[in-house]
């Protein structure tokens, strides 16, 4: 295609735990899987005593390899050593972290048998390495020009480690943008906010596997900007669970007189179970548990309603609600500013939240049809397809219907439609037009495509002109066709029955759904 | 309303794993996209478990596989229409512990523990089923239109029954498409072939088998309003297959390391392959070992509580593999050696060669088939997972009514198998000459086709694979389909006293879909004949030299393109002159002429297929199809349950906690009431935990009213705290509002009845009464008593009030009397009589402006009463 670029552009969300890429491909944008065949990839990097794995392979050895595999480096990035959160998270981490040059933090490892020290900046390069290539072997070219996400509470700081970890995966970072944005940019609010007048604001409402961000953002000349973040570091689908397992091993207890709170290999399979069992309660209103031999020879079967898994977790759902409420106050703003509501992170998937979340906004629609893991990715490709030049980022692979009306421009330039919006296609219309003026030599046939009442509002398709013998005003009576046959093409036709001539114009415009 | 959106799907139900993608063209959505199950997970387990007396699909049932192995039955696709024989020893082999009984047909059904035996047609229709809920629950309305991705070694039989459980699924069948035709579908739809024409290899991997497809693209020039077009297409060329080789196999490998393993660890006293369970267990985790294994190195392996109790641990390298599946790797390369030989191509005339399927994630099958295609790397730009069902969507969307591709992709696909005919009757002597294939291997498809034999009995047509090629995977025969045709017999008997100028002949009329299926449609038998009519003398004034014309067909052609132009109207008079005579002219009134007639009598054709290979009959059809729906029922109830017993718990929660933490209720509730209601909450929610596990739906709404006779009367009490003193305030407005209406109504409306105006007032004061009567009383009630009057009754109260003097304000003024006076006076009485008409008209409007307003008790009512009496007065 002519004009396209040799090289496509990607969308990158460099996650904490996951990551995710994405390019702009017939049109729309897909999400790219891994050579593991997965769509997210771990954002892990280990060493070993003979080679560096990135991703799948890093995670499914850290159990035996806990001390030189690196994760969370995200925690990192942009940050100091002395940061509080920084110390705080060094507890929970089996890698060891120390001090560098301008108290700058960084990462111990053995590799090769030698002791390295990395960067968090060069960690995250690694993972962006890997992701350029499982790119790079999907679409067969190079790939050099990317956007990467980075959290809605960056620094500057953060941003230029988060670039320059960009530039040593040899990649041309054409922008940073922030999480919440690129979920907005996935609804194609960037578009919507174009029709409404003065200020533009969307809240995003991310609630993933281990933490929770709010944001609020609005749209100010073109630009989406963050006018607030909340959130919690910890708060997140993995304390829904907890609190599942915490109910079943009562439950057990009661039962069997056992407790099992002390038995790791007990716990984990019953985790592994209630993980399963909060999938199911998004789409069902019981899930069932059942362990063989849970405890010695005892098997454990168990029902759970979503009555009770709402239950247990209400404080935490609540929870959330209030950090909503703090990133409104703190962005000055009332329920009633937000325009829309995007729903990002696995756990937004639970209807409980959903629920609060449109109480808390007076029944507003939420935006959530987008894989709520895929949504950041998802919009940081949008970003990087229009940075590319892709010349309208909407869907055309096919479409049934047509998006605006069409119609005629008549007496005094009103707009006659001939063929409404989402009409169905192929179609067929007809008018019949006559003249305005006694021995009117032609009447003009002039296209156009829009809402507008007036044609002057609306987009000309095309127009061409029809000549008539003479006669009174009025008198004429010329027919006028619109047919939009299966391939989406509008052939207008004009015909005097009275002398049979007639005359054509095809308008080859494809009619497109926007995206 | 505006019309329905078109939505279709496509389905890739494989040996292992099940994928759904849709099309649905709706605002700010992509128009592909693949669904999602309950898990958020884009692929589903393709299982059906029946245990327990429930039904379960795909996750659900892969959750209970591991306790009850028997009864989750997976590989459902692949033993479909297969022999009993067959089935039994893939699943013994695979460590399928089913109870498998042979049916009607000698193909293999299973038995579910409540003793119910289903066909495997029924197995595959409740996945197709539940892939038809996903597509649904995608697109937010029914789906019912799907295009179904089969493999390529899909056989005739296969493939019917495939139709066939897809239809008891509830779904109409678009089209079956061929895996490879799917993948190259979705290759090719965003590139352009104008410039040069490709070659592509799409090689397939998945958890069952292995196939390499050769596909070629190009374009061709159209015309598309008189301008000239480049027209994008593929064409399959050759798909070779190894249906037995696949993830699978290399898991099993591992799975029976790690078994001996086990074994010896017990001492080698029990040999765990003895044990459902335990094996179900074991390949769970090797396949998750087996994924490691394509990533890492090393993978381990850890299972907990494997066989009695014991945990199992141990690890295993890639090179340990490797070694395990060492014979695996050649045959690997078997199928795209074969396109490359039987194609005459080399290695280096191919573009491409894509990876597909999810065993070509294994680094050695990559390795292997990077060292045997050389210099060229492997192509990897399909998602390996859903390039198929992506590619059948395409062509879904291509086949459904209301949806067109804006780009053009044209696809042809050919028959995978070659299919010969074979013609068996009494006294039919076989002719050699005769082109018995009937479609040639890789014959394009949809297509009809036509063959003619010379014979005049009545005869059975079968038909089978051609011997050259290998069979689909368990099949015993080549025959796959059997038909006799009657009819012949009695057309011969019927026309042999006639001349019959060529052999009868009977012409068969057999079409292959799109979907791969060929049947023979249609028969019937042509007659030709010759005979003597009278026809009047034609007077030649030149002697003739017409030669003798040899007029006789040349029989037992194939193909013959003469009789398939002749009209196809049975027992059409073909009237065709062919005179013979010569010579002599004679005046005569008439001679004899000789005429060809040709007549068409069709054929009884009926299909006699036995054995695994055939259809489900009508009867065990609509059988199947009862019991579908009886499951179908028992989920429906399942479900019901389900919400009944979480409608019943979320209320136990919510009065718990609105017990604990509502002040109001504090008010309107003694302390033993809420005690009491509290532990009646508590007994059910402990009977939730222990006998409620397997509660009756009915047992759930009855506990579910049995609290809620308790609670809702103190909930009423404390809706009531606030609403019966509102209710009360606001009669007490209109009792004051009602007063001044009566008061401006004895000046302003003195016509008025005395009576019904006293009727109105005692009314008034009778509600008066009431209300203080009630609050009094109400007022030394406690508030956690039942209320002695309601809301309700008092908003009763005045509505009715309103309604009396609301029909008291319609009375209209009575016209006067009107005494004859004088002529003179005449002129002033006409004047009287009209100012007093216009009145009650004014006054009609008036009340019925007042009416509405009096009924909500509006107390702009009075002002705007006031501001229009006046008027009345003056005019007055």
């Amino acid at each position: 295609m002519a004009g396209k670029r040799r090289h496509p552009a990607i969308g990158i969300d460099l996650g904490t735990t996951y990551s995710c890429i994405g390019v702009w491909q017939n049109d729309r944008v897909e999400i790219i899987a891994n050579d593991q065949g997965n769509r997210t990839t771990p954002s892990y990097v280990a060493f070993t005593g003979s080679r560096r794995l990135i991703g799948d392979a890093a995670k499914n050895q850290a159990e035996m390899n806990p001390s030189n595999t690196i994760f969370d480096s995200k925690r990192l990035i942009g940050r100091r050593f002395s940061d509080a959160s920084v110390q705080s998270d060094i507890k929970h981490w089996p890698f060891k972290v120390i001090s560098g040059p301008d108290d700058k933090p960084l990462i111990v490892v053995q590799y090769r048998g030698v002791e390295h020290q990395f960067a968090a900046e060069e960690i995250s390069s690694m993972v962006l390495v890997k992701m350029r290539e499982t790119a790079e072997a999907y679409l067969g070219t190079t790939i050099r020009d990317a956007v990467v996400t980075v959290p809605a509470c960056s620094t500057d700081l953060q941003r230029q480690a988060t670039w320059n970890a960009g530039v040593l995966a040899s990649l041309n970072v054409m922008r940073i943008i922030p999480e919440p944005t690129a979920a907005a940019l996935a609804y194609g609010l960037d578009r919507k906010s174009a029709q409404v007048q003065g200020l533009y604001n969307v809240l995003v409402f991310d609630l993933g596997g281990g933490t929770f961000d709010v944001s609020v953002l609005d749209k100010v000349e073109g630009v989406f900007e963050v006018l607030a973040t909340a959130g919690a570091a910890h708060l997140g689908g993995e304390d829904f669970d907890n609190r599942m397992v915490n109910h079943f091993v009562q439950e057990f207890k009661r039962k069997t007189k056992e407790d099992i709170s002390g038995n790791p290999r007990a716990l984990r399979r019953l985790r592994t179970a209630c993980e399963r069992a909060k999938r199911t309660l998004s789409s069902t209103l019981e899930a069932t548990i059942e362990i063989d031999c849970l405890y010695e020879d005892i098997n454990f079967y168990s029902t759970i309603t979503r009555a009770r898994f709402e239950e247990l977790n209400m404080d935490l759902f609540r929870k959330c609600i209030d950090i909503v409420e703090d990133c409104l106050s703190d962005a000055k703003m009332d329920v009633g500013s937000v325009h829309d509501v995007v729903l990002v992170g696995g756990s937004s998937r639970i209807p409980k939240v959903q629920q609060f979340l449109q109480e808390l906004f007076n029944g507003k629609k939420l935006f959530k049809s987008i894989n709520p893991d895929e949504a950041v990715a998802y919009g940081a490709t949008i970003q990087a397809a229009i940075m590319s030049g892709e010349d309208e980022i909407q869907d055309y692979l096919m479409n049934d219907a047509t998006p605006l009306s069409l119609g005629l421009a008549t007496d005094g330039g009103v707009m006659t439609v001939l063929i409404p919006k989402n009409a169905t296609i192929p179609t067929r219309k007809e008018v019949v037009l006559s003249t305005d003026s006694d021995n009117q030599p032609c009447i003009r046939i002039q296209v156009y495509e829009g809402e507008g009442a007036m044609a002057r509002d609306n987009n000309l398709l095309g127009e061409f002109e029809f000549s008539i013998p003479p006669a009174p005003k009025g008198v004429p009576q010329i027919t006028i066709t619109f047919h939009i046959d299966a391939d989406c093409i509008l052939d207008v036709a004009a015909e005097d029955k009275t002398t049979g001539e007639k005359m054509r114009k095809t308008i080859t415009k494809r009619f497109r759904l926007k995206h | 309303v505006p019309p329905a959106t078109a939505a279709v799907a496509s389905i890739d139900l494989g040996s292992e794993w099940l994928k759904v993608a849709a099309v649905h063209l709706a605002p700010g959505r992509a128009p592909i996209a693949v669904a999602t199950n309950e898990m958020s997970k884009r692929k589903s387990p393709a299982l059906a478990a029946l245990a327990d007396g429930n039904r379960l699909i795909g996750e659900e049932a892969a959750g209970i596989t591991a306790r009850h192995p028997s009864k989750v039955f997976a590989r459902a696709r692949d033993l479909l229409a297969k022999p009993f024989s067959y089935v039994q020893s893939v699943t013994e082999s695979l460590f399928l512990p089913y109870d498998l009984v042979p049916d009607a047909r000698g193909a293999a059904a299973v038995r579910a523990d409540d003793g119910q035996v289903y066909s495997l047609e029924e197995i595959v229709a409740m996945v197709l089923h539940y892939a038809a809920g996903l597509a649904d629950a995608h697109v937010g309305a029914p789906v019912r239109d799907a295009v179904i991705a089969v493999p390529p070694y899909f056989g005739q039989a296969e493939r019917r029954a495939l139709t066939q459980a897809t239809q008891l699924a509830g779904i109409n069948v678009l089209a079956l498409i061929n895996e490879h035709a799917g993948a190259a579908l979705q290759y090719g739809i965003d590139k352009d072939f104008s410039n040069a024409s490709r070659h592509v290899i799409f090689y397939d991997m998945g958890a069952g088998s292995t196939y390499a497809a050769l596909v070629c693209y190009s374009a061709y020039n159209a015309k598309e309003f008189g301008k000239t077009v480049s027209v994008n297409q593929f064409q399959v060329k050759d798909v070779r297959w190894n249906s037995e080789l696949g993830g699978v196999e290399m898991e099993m490998r591992l799975v029976n390391y790690f078994a001996d393993q086990f074994n010896k660890q017990l001492g080698n006293v029990v040999d765990i392959r003895q044990s459902p369970k335990a094996m179900a267990k074991l390949k769970k985790q090797v396949k998750r070992t087996k994924e490691i294994l394509s990533a890492n190195t090393a993978a381990p392996i850890s299972v907990e509580s494997l066989y009695n109790d014991v945990d199992f641990r141990s690890s295993i390298t890639r090179e340990k593999f490797e070694e395990l599946c060492e014979d695996l790797w050649e045959q690997a390369l078997t199928p795209v050696k074969e396109v490359l030989t039987h194609s005459g191509m080399k290695i280096d005339d191919i573009y491409a060669v894509e990876l597909i399927g999810g065993a070509t994630r294994v680094p050695k099958l990559q390795a292997k088939l990077q060292e045997f295609l050389g210099r060229r790397g492997l192509d990897k730009h399909l998602d390996a997972d859903e390039a198929i069902v992506l590619g059948a969507s395409l062509h879904a969307a291509n086949l459904s009514d209301g949806i067109k591709l804006n780009r053009k992709l044209g696809m042809i696909d050919g028959s995978t198998y070659a299919l010969v005919l074979e013609i068996d009757g009494p006294g039919y002597f076989k002719d050699e000459s005769i082109d018995q294939i009937l479609v040639p291997r890789m014959k394009k498809m949809p297509i009809k086709m036509f063959r003619s034999i010379r014979h005049t009995k009545d005869f059975d047509v079968s038909l089978n694979y051609d011997k050259a090629y290998e069979l689909p995977p368990g099949i015993p025969s080549h025959k796959f389909a059997e038909y006799s045709v009657s009819g012949l017999t009695d057309a011969s008997e019927k026309y042999a006293h006639r001349n019959l100028s060529a052999p009868i002949k009977a012409n068969l009329h057999f079409s292959l879909s799109r979907s791969g299926i060929i049947a023979l449609d249609r028969a019937e038998a042509v007659i030709e004949i010759t005979e003597w009519v009278e026809v009047p003398k034609k007077i030649l004034t030149l002697e003739s030299n017409i030669t003798n014309q040899n007029s006789s067909f040349e029989v037992g052609l194939a193909n013959s393109t003469t009789d398939s132009n002749e009209n196809l109207s049975s027992g059409s008079d073909n009237n065709s002159s062919t005179p013979i005579d010569e010579g002599n002219v004679q005046e005569i009134i008439a001679e004899n002429v000789l005429k060809k007639r040709t007549f068409r009598v069709p054929l009884k054709v009926v299909e006699k297929t036995t054995g695994a290979g055939t259809i489900l009959s009508k009867e065990l059809y609509s059988e199947a199809k009862n019991r579908l729906e009886a499951l179908d029922k028992k989920d429906a109830e399942r479900r019901k349950t389900a919400e009944l017993k979480n409608n019943l718990e979320s209320y136990i929660y919510s009065m718990k906690e609105k017990l604990e933490e509502s002040t109001g209720i504090l008010t309107v509730s003694t302390e033993q009431e809420r005690e009491s209601f509290a532990q009646k909450l508590s007994e059910v929610q402990d009977w939730l935990y222990m006998d409620g596990e397997d509660a009756q739906a009915n047992e759930f709404k009855e506990r579910l009213g049995q609290l809620k006779a308790i609670g809702d009367p103190i909930l009423f009490r404390l809706s009531e705290l606030k609403a019966r003193p509102a209710a009360c305030e606001n009669a007490r407005l209109y009792l004051d509002e009602l007063q001044k209406i009566v008061n401006k109504w004895e000046t302003n409306k003195p016509w008025l009845p005395k009576k019904r105006v006293d009727e109105v007032v005692s009314q008034a004061e009778k509600v008066k009464a009431w209300l203080e009567e009630k609050e009094n009383l109400q007022k030394n009630t406690p508030v956690y008593s039942s209320p002695v009057f309601t809301s309700e009754q008092v908003y009763e109260k005045v509505l009715d009030l309103q309604d009396k003097v609301s029909s008291v304000n319609r009375i209209p003024k009575p016209k006067p009397k009107v005494e004859k006076k004088t002529a003179e006076e005449e002129p002033a009485s006409k004047g009287k009589t009209t100012s007093s008409e216009s009145a009650p008209n004014e006054g009609e409007y008036t009340e019925t402006s007042q009416e509405p307003k009096a009924r909500e008790g509006d107390h702009s009512a009075s002002a705007n009463s006031s501001d229009l009496d006046p008027e009345s007065h003056d005019e007055l």
